[in-house]
């Protein structure tokens, strides 16, 4: 029996809402990642860039439409259309056998795309992010550094750092790059939130720019499925989502 | 191996210089900018994201806005997390494009543009409104005429022959050993006149008859070493007689006379009293008359106290002199002053003198004094006389100035003083680094300039100079302190060092390698093989490049830069056109991608590092400066570095530029300010003397008023103060009760008018 992918798109279960019994994303489309290694003139090949980032990803979802009666077709068909008709992302979900509950963020480029199979339609979504993400937040509790053990098969860029305090928290990747965040002593005693997919720290609401100091432009990165290498000073907690392709 | 952006608010910013955004997003490939040594070039810009910033709770108002500026920095670092900023430049516009909003693009000029070319030196006697004295000088001009008394007035030596009512006889004219033949005794004075000319000791002399004999000036020579005749006269009362009517003198100009009262109807007029050569140049034939340098001094043989020697000088009210002048006496005793009158011989300030003993008898000494002119006067006397009560044995002076502005002093001094002047601009600043001895590497500063800065320059402008000098100079942001600044911090270090000072060799190099994505070398053609500079005197200096000068033939570059006072600092600004030219014929220029471990400009280099460059096919290796570099925000970062300051792929937009910088460029030629110089400008000097048979109306309008009986005496006086350069009015009716004399060469011309019809 077919695995059920219990997808939904921005919360609407597909299958309870739409009688749309079976739909699938496809895994992997066109993922590909940001740049390319370097020519150097009087060299062969290409000097490899590591670290590379990850552009953004066309997201393939497939429907099998029901047609116990005709006329569900074309109303399933053109509500889920309705669903992706946004002016800005829309949030799609499913059960992955192996990633688990997942989300994505995506847009619908054009209208569904029909098969050879009359009933069978594909949506052509653009995930801007390049990532699935697992739809629970992991919680690591404060810590000095934080205990941080990540999943998923996509770096984390967008953690949420929650300082109970100045001070630094301080991540050495595997090529030796050190990603530092550190809150000035000046800042005073407090609770500080470093959203560093936004690049923002707040305390009670307010910015503390004038405190903070990074040394990355990225900020801080964690590989999926890895124990970062993490110093700190001061009692961090991290909320993340696993990343996935 | 990529950059990322902070915006901060600004340094002066009262509040205190602070971070605005740790993270401020921007679109990767939209950020340049470029980086340049000893310049204030240079733009920066990159796209915001506005959705980003939406999504962060914050707006671009932040960063700028009608309100608001920010200091962009731009951030490089190490893989260990040692972070270093690269560029900063001062966010002073957005633009949002129609069409899409989405995106902002800031931009502005770096922060060194931002700080000197927005700030202007103030002028020297600033809060004074209107001001007096402008610009700040330093080793100006000197505004004494003939100041080494290299200009010598002749006085003609002159005799009368006197015969005594002789009705017949004859005589011979000895001059210098030569004799004439034998005269009638009542030979015409052109004919004596030819016969002494006839001698070999003698060339020019003019002969006038008097009613008793003749008079015989000397011309050439002006003073002969012996003139003698022999009278056999017949008829006569026997008592002939031959008279030195005026001795010969060698003097100095016109422009200096004995200390006197400057006007001539003050009687006593004359300060102390002269042995009968007690003013004169020195001999050069003695032998035995000290000169401090050249051919002249000036001798100086009073019998009493303060007959010393002066010059009238017209002067800017305001304006700083140092006063100068050297002198030489044998006598222990004497005593001397230096002193500035006004023409009311009043002391200009209860100071504007020095005495001064002669402590070092037979010794040149120099004595100086500063003078600060007050408003409301421009013309006064500098005198240099003896205060002693005795008769002393004469002094002699020579090499006297009058300098405008302030002393020469090292460039160091020079930017201390000026950024000193505006505090309130630059407290963000620390320049403490920068003093009168050492540059900011504690090397101590090669000379003294001799420069003018002008009221209204900006201080780029002032850095530039420092440049053409072969100076210098960087603007440096020093590191956030823990608590971060203070309001009122100095945040910023401004470093001046000698040239090649700020020259590191940071043991990096460009090779062909696995960051160079691409460049370009060439030798070119010098652009100038000789080299003319022309400073505020109107001194001029030539240079040139030997060897290229062989290679390639003359190729002239002519400059005139009213900044330079003195033949000296024109000569540095010309070796330092050469050196420029020469340093910038061999072009290099690198594409570089940001990768780990291998050098990045500006965190492994920065513009002014020499850094070995090597390109194939050559593979010829320079040393060269790094000039600039620029960069792009792209990941991996993508920089340009050039070791040349003129490439040969700009030589099109270059040679438009001369051209229009030539076409506008006309060198401003400043009005001479200080003391007169006699036809100067190209011009003459003119006076106008009136004499008191003339209505009050017309003696107002003279420069002299001179009485119209027994005039001879005080025109004279006058007469005595010009030279071959003057035209001299005279306007009314004037008794020449005695004889006077005029420079030759000088013109008298009558201001003549209707004598009223007498019906």
């Amino acid at each position: 029996m077919a695995h059920f992918y219990n997808v939904g798109v921005a919360g609407i279960n597909l299958d309870s809402g739409l009688g749309i019994r079976e739909a699938i994303f496809m895994k992997y489309s066109s993922a590909e990642k940001k740049g390319g290694n370097i020519i150097i003139p009087h060299r062969h090949g290409e000097l490899h860039v590591p670290d590379k980032y990850f552009a953004g990803a066309d997201v393939m979802l497939q429907v099998y439409l029901p047609f116990d009666v005709e006329t569900d077709a074309i109303t399933a068909l053109s509500e889920l259309a309705r669903l992706f008709s946004s002016q800005t992302e829309v949030a799609v979900t499913q059960d992955d056998p192996y990633r688990g509950s997942i989300r994505a963020m995506v847009e619908n480029l054009q209208d569904p795309i029909p098969t050879e199979d009359r009933f069978t339609y594909m949506f052509s979504l653009r995930n801007a992010s390049g990532f699935w993400e697992d739809q629970a937040v992991t919680n690591i509790s404060s810590g000095s550094p934080p205990a941080v053990v990540t999943g998923g098969d996509r770096p984390i860029h967008d953690m949420i750092l929650t300082f109970s305090g100045p001070g630094f928290l301080q991540h050495t990747d595997d090529l030796g790059q050190v990603a530092r965040v550190e809150i000035d002593a000046a800042a005073g005693a407090g609770t500080y939130v470093v959203d560093v997919g936004l690049g923002t720290c707040k305390k009670g609401g307010a910015n503390q720019d004038e405190f903070v100091s990074i040394t990355q432009p990225w900020i801080m990165k964690w590989q999926p499925d890895d124990t970062p290498s993490l110093t700190a000073n001061v009692g961090v907690a991290a909320s993340f989502r696993n990343k996935w392709a | 191996m990529a950059i990322w952006y902070e915006a901060w608010t600004l340094p002066w910013d009262a509040a205190g210089f602070k971070r605005k955004f740790f993270y401020l997003p921007t679109v990767e490939g939209s950020g340049r900018g470029t980086i340049s040594f000893l310049t204030t070039q240079g733009e920066g810009i990159v796209d915001v994201p506005l959705d980003h910033l939406t999504a962060a709770g914050r707006d671009l108002t932040e960063i700028v806005s009608d309100t608001t500026a920010s200091l962009i920095r731009v951030f490089d670092s190490l893989p260990d997390g040692t972070v270093t900023i690269i560029d900063e430049w001062v966010c002073e516009r957005p633009a949002r494009r129609h069409e899409d909003g989405r995106v902002a693009t800031i931009s502005g000029p770096p922060l060194k543009t931002k700080a000197f070319d927005g700030s202007i030196v103030r002028p020297f006697d600033y809060p004074a409104n209107p001001t007096l004295t402008p610009d700040h000088i330093w080793g100006g001009d000197n505004v004494l005429s003939d100041p080494g008394f290299e200009t010598p007035a002749v006085k003609n030596e002159q005799y009368e022959l006197v015969r005594d009512g002789a009705t017949g006889g004859n005589f011979t004219v000895t001059v210098d050993g030569q004799t004439t033949p034998s005269m009638a005794w009542n030979i015409g004075p052109v004919g004596l006149e030819n016969n002494i000319e006839a001698l070999s000791t003698v060339t020019d002399v003019l002969v006038t008859a008097t009613s008793d004999g003749w008079t015989v000036e000397f011309h050439n020579p002006s003073e002969p070493g012996s003139f003698d005749w022999t009278p056999a006269f017949t008829g006569g009362g026997g008592d002939e007689e031959i008279k030195t009517t005026v001795e010969g003198l060698i003097e100095p100009s016109g422009t200096w006379t004995t200390s006197q009262h400057a006007d001539a109807s003050v009687n006593p007029h004359i300060h102390g009293t002269y042995a009968t050569d007690g003013f004169r140049l020195t001999d050069p034939d003695s032998g035995f008359e000290p000169v401090h340098s050249g051919t002249y001094a000036a001798r100086i043989n009073g019998l009493s106290q303060f007959a010393g020697i002066q010059q009238i000088v017209q002067v800017e009210p305001g304006m700083t002199y140092q006063l100068s002048i050297w002198f030489w006496s044998s006598d222990a005793s004497e005593e001397f002053r230096l002193v500035a009158r006004d023409i009311y011989d009043n002391l200009i300030t209860e100071d504007s003198f020095t005495n001064v003993t002669n402590a070092t008898p037979s010794t040149w000494t120099e004595v100086t004094l500063e003078l600060v002119v007050p408003e409301g006067i421009d013309t006064i006397i500098f005198r240099f006389a003896q205060t002693v009560d005795h008769n002393p044995d004469p002094f002699y002076v020579d090499d006297a100035a009058m300098n405008e502005g302030q002393p020469p002093t090292t460039w160091g001094d020079i930017v201390d003083i000026l950024m000193g002047t505006r505090v309130d601009l630059f407290f963000w600043i620390d320049w403490a680094g920068v003093d009168v001895t050492n540059d900011s590497g504690s090397v101590v500063w090669p000379g003294e300039e001799t420069v003018t800065v002008q009221f209204g320059e900006t201080f780029g402008q002032l850095w530039d100079l420092g440049v053409d000098l072969g100076y210098e100079w960087n603007l440096i942001p020093k590191d956030t302190p823990v608590g971060g600044w203070d309001p009122l911090d100095e945040t910023h270090e401004l470093v001046w060092y000698v040239k090649a000072g700020m020259d590191a060799d940071p043991s990096t190099a460009i090779n062909p390698g696995p960051s160079v994505t691409g460049g370009e070398s060439f030798n070119r053609i010098p652009a100038y093989t000789r080299v003319y500079v022309e400073g505020s005197e109107g001194v001029y200096v030539e240079d040139e490049d030997a060897t290229a000068l062989a290679n390639f033939g003359p190729m002239e570059k002519y400059e005139f830069n009213t900044h330079l006072n003195s033949e000296a600092t024109s000569q540095a600004r010309a070796a330092e056109l050469l050196s420029y030219e020469s340093a910038n014929r061999n072009a290099v220029r690198f594409e570089l991608i940001a990768t780990l471990g291998n050098p990045r400009p500006g965190v492994h280099f920065k513009p002014g590092d020499t850094i070995p460059m090597q390109l194939p096919p050559g593979l010829q290796k320079v040393e060269k400066r790094v000039q600039d570099f620029s960069y792009v925000n792209t990941y991996p970062a993508q920089y340009i570095v050039t070791g040349s300051r003129v490439l040969e792929g700009e030589a099109a937009a270059y040679n438009l530029l001369w051209r229009i910088w030539r076409r506008l460029n006309k060198p401003q030629k400043p009005r001479r300010s200080g003391g007169i110089l006699p036809g100067g400008g190209g011009g003459m000097a003119h006076i106008l003397i009136v004499s008191t048979s003339e209505p009050s109306n017309i003696q107002k309008k003279g420069d002299y008023v001179v009485p119209h009986t027994n005039s001879g005496a005080s025109l004279q006086a006058i007469f005595d103060t010009v030279n071959d350069k003057w035209t001299i009015w005279m306007a009314g009716d004037f008794e020449l009760d005695q004889n006077v004399t005029a420079p030759a060469g000088c013109r008298i011309r009558g201001l003549g008018y209707p004598a009223p019809v007498e019906t």
